[in-house]
């Protein structure tokens, strides 16, 4: 997968991500509500400098759907911390993807980008997948 | 944080020779079993592999910290045991996958009793956040992408088996 691929991948990622962190702060209440939200700011500003990327990879990014379907149903804070764990999680892989597309400081900025999405992903979870976007 | 004195000497020493001698173990097979078609691949771990000394490096590491992970679990209660002990796996599954070709043959270091389990989970952490610094400096000089994406998810690994061992009790 070429460089702007792997980005699109992301970006396409982190636009689900967003929207998903919409619904798991409807569920979340006080300091958790705050993480969820403060999540989704860091997903905003990733999605940004994404479209920047691309825009400047020759490509066109793709704009974000109006809706995503979850991959599970949110109708408490159990799976509210389920939802964020687990798109927490694909992004972690998807990052990684994208550090191996990429070269040098890209890579690297990829790299540890995987690995606050993998934090994160445990910080809902509170356990370690194997390999970080597999599911 | 000064690091603590969790390996002897001689521990280390033994993790070394085991480690050098399973990378040459590996080059050994590898060659012989490599095609001497021009026109393959690079086979992971073959002579003309470029990536060969990478894989041998982070494959060693994730066998280290697998060991570091077995020599804990011994000093641990049992029920703090088995929590490390699924951890520390995962770095037998990240070296197959990124070094197929070494022979893992760590032997864990003597159990030392009478350790502090708290500071023992703490080495864990900071072996892990090194780890996971680590694969993030080593994804750069991977030529196959393949070998990159792995290299970034044990890095990925590192750092969430980190943030786990910040939640264990003793």
């Amino acid at each position: 997968m070429t460089e702007v691929e792997s980005a699109a991948v992301v970006l396409d990622g982190t636009n689900a991500a967003i929207y998903a962190y919409g619904l798991v702060a409807a569920r979340l209440t006080g300091t958790e509500q705050q993480r969820a939200l403060s999540a989704m700011a860091e997903h905003r500003v990733r999605r940004d400098q994404l479209r920047t990327r691309i825009a400047a990879l020759g490509a066109t990014p793709a704009a974000a759907a109006p809706a995503y379907t979850p991959p599970v149903a949110v109708s408490d804070a159990v799976t509210a911390r389920a939802l964020a764990a687990l798109v927490e999680d694909r992004l972690a892989g998807q990052w990684a993807g994208l550090a191996a597309a990429s070269k040098d400081r890209a890579r690297s900025d990829a790299a540890l980008t995987a690995q606050t999405c993998a934090v994160r992903s445990v910080s809902w979870s509170g356990t370690a997948p194997l390999w970080n976007g597999a599911r | 944080m000064p690091d603590l004195p969790l390996l002897t000497r001689r521990d280390v020493l033994r993790l070394g020779t085991a480690v050098v001698a399973g990378a040459s173990l590996a080059a050994c097979t590898s060659a012989s079993n490599t095609s001497p078609s021009q026109s393959a691949p690079p086979t992971p771990g073959a002579p003309d592999d470029p990536d060969a000394r990478l894989r041998g490096t982070v494959g060693s590491g994730e066998q280290v910290l697998s060991g570091l992970y077995q020599y804990v679990a011994t000093l641990l209660p049992a029920k703090t045991a088995a929590k490390v002990t699924a951890l520390g796996a995962r770095h037998d599954a990240y070296q197959k996958a990124i070094s197929p070709n070494a022979i893992a043959s760590i032997p864990s270091p003597q159990p030392q009793p009478g350790k502090d389990p708290a500071v023992l989970i703490e080495r864990l952490r900071t072996a892990e956040t090194q780890a996971a610094a680590e694969r993030a400096q080593q994804s750069l000089t991977a030529q196959d992408t393949e070998l990159a994406r792995l290299i970034v998810l044990a890095g990925a690994g590192a750092a969430s088996a980190a943030e786990v061992l910040r939640t264990v009790t003793t």
